[in-house]
């Protein structure tokens, strides 16, 4: 679905960092049957389908769309914290006993901090060259 | 006999305004109508009697003053007091209750000085009586004119004739500073963005192509000085200028220097506070300035300045509007100024800058107390002058020749006529010519050379844009302000920045910036939403800006208008 700029923000980081780590991101990716994938990063030998939400209405849908892209691990993007507490407490409203070991909530900058954690190792050079710029 | 002795009375009673009470008031009238009765010569001889019986008890005495051009009035004994022109070269200062007769002092002077001094400048604040001189000065063949801010051509930053730009820059920021009021954290940015302007207008290479108030206007808003202090400018000049800019859009307007050659009524009755200050202190440095860097100083008085109902000048509670800094700085070249205020709120630099005192009947003793302070009245002389002053007479002190503070009578205007020997038959003919001429009185001006900045001739302070777009609060169309427009401006060009980082942006305060982001919230122009920046701590505010506003950025950049 097409947000609003905040919606658009929390993905165009990710989708801007996955790009400078030489991954390879694809925005609103086709889910058949069940719509679309605000954005998803491959690399690694993951694949990674990230969602950005303001609310946790259309959470449910989006374990559904995860599960049919074979995602490895669903992440959704919130916008603080507050809509972070409330999108897990969904999460454990839909599976009480599952655990959504799969499923990551996060914050924008938690996402961004992760996204570099999880393919850092893949491509060491290019993160150590991203560190040294961004602290110059 | 009697009947002499009667009509002697009168005439004493009538010049001491002896009858000016209610009963006094009847017999006058009926001495006038059906001849003096028995009554009446008792209440005559009485006024009279105790009158003379004050005037032989009175602490205050009578000056020594017999000779010289110019005639004060009369002493207590009803001679004529007379001094020197070059007494009056000294600032002096007025102090009177309401119907005290300051402004009539202030004719009489000015009468008195027509016709020995080249220039007089009549500031009238608050009435408008001073026009009534213009007919008796041009029998003493005086012309004089009586003009508004909207007839006036005046530009505050022409650089004064003789004068250096570089040290007129200095002087005129002084000025804008104390009569804008703006903060001393401006004066560098005011000092910095005048000498900016006389470089691009070629005037410090000898150009005589001077910017105006509006260019000044212009450049601060363009400038990366502190926000603040631009704000502060911009606020107090934009009135100034929509409300007296037919006055000020001239590049070179008419210089003091030609100003100071005439009689000129100033009427600033319908004109704001700061536009006021402007236009006084703008007049006084730039020819104070003139006057400096021709060298003439210690000469004798050729500019007679007086300024009616200056009680905000002189106030010391009010010292932000006060004239103390500017009467210390014209001194000793030839101009002279004198203020008239109601009250004793006077500022100690007044009182040590002005030579000449008059205190009149004031209503209230704290008031005159301040007065006689620093005339050095005894505190017999104060109990009596509590009691005895009536309107039109004056406790006088001068600056040179009789120091000891003397009473000073004023002579009633009715009676100028006759004392300045002025004809009324031939005053009765010379009327319809003088009316005549009055309807322009401007023509002898309006011959010296100016030049307009035409750019100038519908200016608005700035884009105040009506935006149509209905709003979250109702449907009329609002107007948004150059400080919002330029917030919401790079709300657009940066959207979804945390708010912090905004005010920097659009060069506002932080506070204002507040005010301004919810107000456009209000307005519907703009979303708040909070996105976690940091991986620990409070969310931050975050702006979206929405379809509106994107449309009305889009509307005023296609319009070309720089915000």
């Amino acid at each position: 679905m097409n947000g609003g700029m905040i919606h658009e923000h929390c993905l165009n980081e990710p989708e801007r960092l996955g790009r400078s780590l030489g991954l390879h991101t694809r925005r609103q990716v086709c889910v058949p049957s069940c719509g679309y994938i605000d954005l998803t990063i491959e690399g690694n030998g993951l694949r990674i389908a990230i969602e950005a939400e303001l609310t946790s209405k259309r959470v449910s849908r989006d374990l559904l769309k995860a599960d049919a892209l074979f995602a490895d691990e669903l992440w959704i993007v919130v916008p603080n914290a507050q809509t972070a507490r409330i999108v897990r407490v969904r999460l454990r409203e839909l599976n009480p006993t599952k655990e959504n070991n799969d499923v990551f909530v996060l914050t924008l900058v938690q996402a961004i901090t992760r996204l570099r954690l999880c393919f850092s190792d893949y491509f060491p050079t290019i993160v150590k060259q991203k560190t040294k710029t961004e602290r110059s | 006999m009697k009947r002499n002795d009667t009509t002697g009375d009168f005439i004493y009673a009538l010049r001491h305004s002896l009858l000016n009470d209610y009963r006094g008031r009847i017999f006058a009238r009926n001495i006038s109508l059906i001849g003096p009765g028995k009554v009446e010569i008792s209440h005559l001889k009485k006024c009279v009697k105790k009158h003379r019986y004050d005037l032989a008890l009175s602490p205050i005495e009578p000056p020594q003053l017999f000779q010289g051009a110019l005639w004060l009035g009369f002493e207590v004994h009803n001679k004529e007091a007379r001094t020197s022109i070059e007494t009056m070269s000294g600032h002096g200062l007025c102090e009177g209750g309401s119907g005290s007769g300051k402004s009539t002092l202030i004719k009489w002077f000015t009468l008195q000085l027509a016709s020995h001094i080249e220039g007089s400048w009549l500031f009238q604040f608050e009435k408008s009586d001073f026009s009534a001189l213009v007919p008796l000065l041009q029998w003493l063949g005086v012309s004089a004119i009586s003009i508004g801010p909207q007839q006036l051509i005046f530009n505050p930053i022409q650089v004064p004739t003789h004068c250096d730009p570089r040290v007129f820059s200095a002087r005129a920021t002084d000025n804008m500073i104390r009569s804008l009021q703006l903060p001393p954290r401006a004066a560098k940015a005011v000092h910095l963005t005048l000498l900016l302007l006389y470089e691009d207008f070629g005037v410090l290479q000898g150009g005589s192509h001077y910017p105006t108030l509006f260019d000044f206007r212009i450049k601060i808003a363009k400038s990366t000085i502190n926000p603040q202090a631009r704000e502060a400018i911009l606020d107090s000049l934009d009135p100034i200028l929509m409300s007296i800019g037919n006055c000020l859009r001239y590049r070179v307007g008419w210089t003091t220097e030609e100003l100071a050659k005439l009689y000129i009524i100033f009427e600033f009755q319908n004109t704001g506070i700061p536009e006021k200050n402007l236009l006084l202190s703008s007049m006084l440095v730039a020819e104070s300035s003139s006057r400096l860097a021709r060298g003439l100083n210690n000469r004798k008085l050729d500019l007679w300045i007086a300024c009616d109902d200056a009680a905000r000048l002189v106030s010391a509670a009010n010292p932000s509007d006060s004239f103390s800094d500017l009467i210390g700085l014209v001194r000793s070249q030839g101009i002279s100024i004198l203020l008239a205020t109601q009250t004793g709120d006077i500022a100690p630099s007044i009182l040590s800058n002005t030579a000449n005192r008059f205190l009149g009947r004031t209503t209230s003793v704290t008031d005159m107390n301040a007065m006689c302070g620093a005339m050095g009245c005894t505190a017999e002389q104060r109990q009596y002058l509590s009691q005895h002053l009536s309107p039109g007479m004056f406790l006088c002190q001068l600056g040179q020749g009789w120091r000891v503070p003397f009473l000073l009578r004023i002579p009633r205007p009715s009676t100028w006529i006759k004392l300045l020997g002025i004809n009324v038959q031939q005053m009765q003919k010379i009327r319809p010519v003088l009316s005549s001429t009055h309807s322009d009185p401007l023509t002898e001006l309006n011959a010296l050379p100016v030049v307009e900045a035409t750019e100038f001739r519908n200016w608005r302070p700035d884009p105040a844009i009506s935006s149509q777009t209905p709003t979250s609060k109702g449907t009329t169309p609002t107007t948004l302000c150059d400080a919002e427009l330029r917030f919401l401006t790079v709300v657009v060009a940066q959207p979804c920045k945390p708010s912090s980082t905004y005010p920097k942006l659009a060069k506002i305060s932080p506070k204002r910036a507040k005010a301004i982001r919810k107000h456009l919230i209000d307005l519907g122009f703009l979303r708040e939403q909070t996105l976690q920046t940091n991986l620990r701590g409070r969310s931050a505010i975050i702006l979206e800006p929405l379809q509106p506003a994107k449309q009305l950025i889009h509307q005023l950049s296609q319009r070309g208008t720089s915000v």
